[in-house]
């Protein structure tokens, strides 16, 4: 037991190598890694604005934000309509893209020993650091929230919040709101923080067989990566209609 | 394994905890992110929804023009069969009007022609047999006059006389 202890309690959970910018405490790695995330984003986005066509034959980069932009508005349209709230479907499309990148962005298993023994990787997924889920968790809460009050009114929304679809159930119905976004961000972050952990695990195995598992969870974090994303998008569209769904609209 | 994992987390959560920070609490790293995601919120929304849309809405305007026009080129090649067809039918009436008019007036040619012939053959019937009315009339005398000596020739020839004497005997008698 001693002996397992020991290189366990080498892991280094939620470590960040910090800095203060502006007066604040922030994690370097975790911006970078955004940093990063977003101009891979960024790249593919204006890629895209230089080759757009529509009677050409489409380039591999416009195949992708097609495929994304096609799903996420069919998403959109089933569940509550375009033109409720226009940013809706640029919301989710740069939330998929976003987080799928950022998850992506630590595929390569490129891991590195600190020098107090720790293993730690050189790109971490952002989304394993959970400001970076809160971040986005509570731009969709409060734009959901913002696009329910502008449907429903000032007092007209809180009240349709509070009593759902059943009067009696409303305290319920008020936790629901409050848990909400905390399970849209802790979802996604324990999701990758999980597979930061399993990597570090996978760290302790020793060198000439650590590759075999090590290719084997990197392959399947990027289906969680790419399962998370969607979920999260899929989520907020779903936050999205129930926040702007009116009583006589129920079908 | 497990227990061990959890103790681990748990060791290093209690020291960050004590080192005043505690990686479930957020920290300014917060508004990075976020200043970061909206930055690309707003690329995206601009430089990709935005034209990804138009190309999608001008494909489909694409698509269902090429869908009309070939419902509009089928429907024009449907017309153009049918007034076709028409057309031939029309024409075969008309050829069929023509030809029956063509054989009644070949018919009627053809009966004029006989009526013609018709009257022509008893014409000629008619001038022949007169012409040997005519003939056997003008005849008639000549063949009364030569009746005589033929007669008497035949009645000779019967009687076993001699042409001669006969006639010397009946030139004698007429004498």
């Amino acid at each position: 037991m001693v002996n397992a202890t020991l290189p366990v309690s080498s892991i280094e959970v939620g470590h960040h190598t910090t800095a203060t910018w502006l007066g604040m405490t922030v994690n370097t790695d975790t911006i970078y890694a955004t940093a990063l995330a977003a101009a891979v984003t960024l790249v593919l986005a204006f890629i895209l604005r230089a080759k757009v066509t529509s009677t050409g034959v489409p380039s591999g980069v416009q195949l992708f934000w097609e495929a994304v932009t096609v799903q996420m508005r069919g998403q959109v349209q089933s569940s509550m309509g375009l033109s409720l709230a226009p940013f809706v479907l640029p919301l989710v499309v740069s939330l998929f893209v976003f987080i799928l990148v950022a998850n992506w962005i630590s595929v390569l298993p490129v891991q590195y020993t600190s020098a107090d023994g720790a293993t730690l990787e050189l790109l971490k997924p952002p989304a394993s650091d959970i400001n970076f889920v809160l971040a986005l968790a509570l731009l969709v809460f409060i734009c959901y929230h913002t696009a329910g009050f502008r449907r429903s009114g000032i007092i007209g929304y809180p009240i349709k919040v509070a009593k759902g679809h059943v009067a009696f159930l409303a305290p319920i119905n008020l936790v629901e709101e409050i848990a909400k976004p905390i399970s849209l961000s802790l979802r996604l972050f324990g999701n990758i923080f999980a597979g930061v952990i399993m990597v570090g695990l996978i760290a302790l195995l020793p060198t000439y067989i650590m590759w075999a598992p090590n290719a084997l969870w990197k392959t399947f974090d990027l289906f969680v990566g790419l399962i998370q994303a969607f979920i999260f998008a899929l989520l907020t569209i779903l936050y999205f209609s129930q926040a702007t769904e009116t009583q006589d609209a129920h079908h | 394994m497990a227990a061990a994992v959890v103790s681990g987390v748990i060791v290093v959560a209690s020291e960050a905890e004590a080192g005043s920070s505690n990686f479930l609490i957020p920290n300014g790293t917060f508004f990075f992110v976020l200043a970061i995601f909206l930055i690309v919120f707003g690329v995206i929304a601009k430089f990709v929804v935005a034209p990804v849309q138009k190309v999608l809405e001008e494909r489909d305007r694409l698509v269902a023009q090429t869908a009309l026009d070939n419902r509009r080129a089928a429907e024009e090649d449907a017309a153009a069969e049918a007034g076709f067809k028409q057309e031939l039918l029309s024409a075969r009436s008309q050829a069929g009007g023509l030809r029956d008019q063509a054989r009644s007036q070949g018919r009627a040619v053809a009966d004029d022609l006989r009526a013609e012939a018709t009257g022509e053959v008893s014409d000629k019937l008619r001038e022949a047999s007169e012409d040997l009315k005519v003939q056997g009339e003008s005849l008639a005398p000549s063949l009364d006059a030569s009746l005589d000596n033929l007669s008497m020739a035949l009645a000779n020839r019967i009687l076993g006389l001699d042409a001669d004497t006969a006639s010397a005997a009946t030139v004698e008698r007429r004498k």
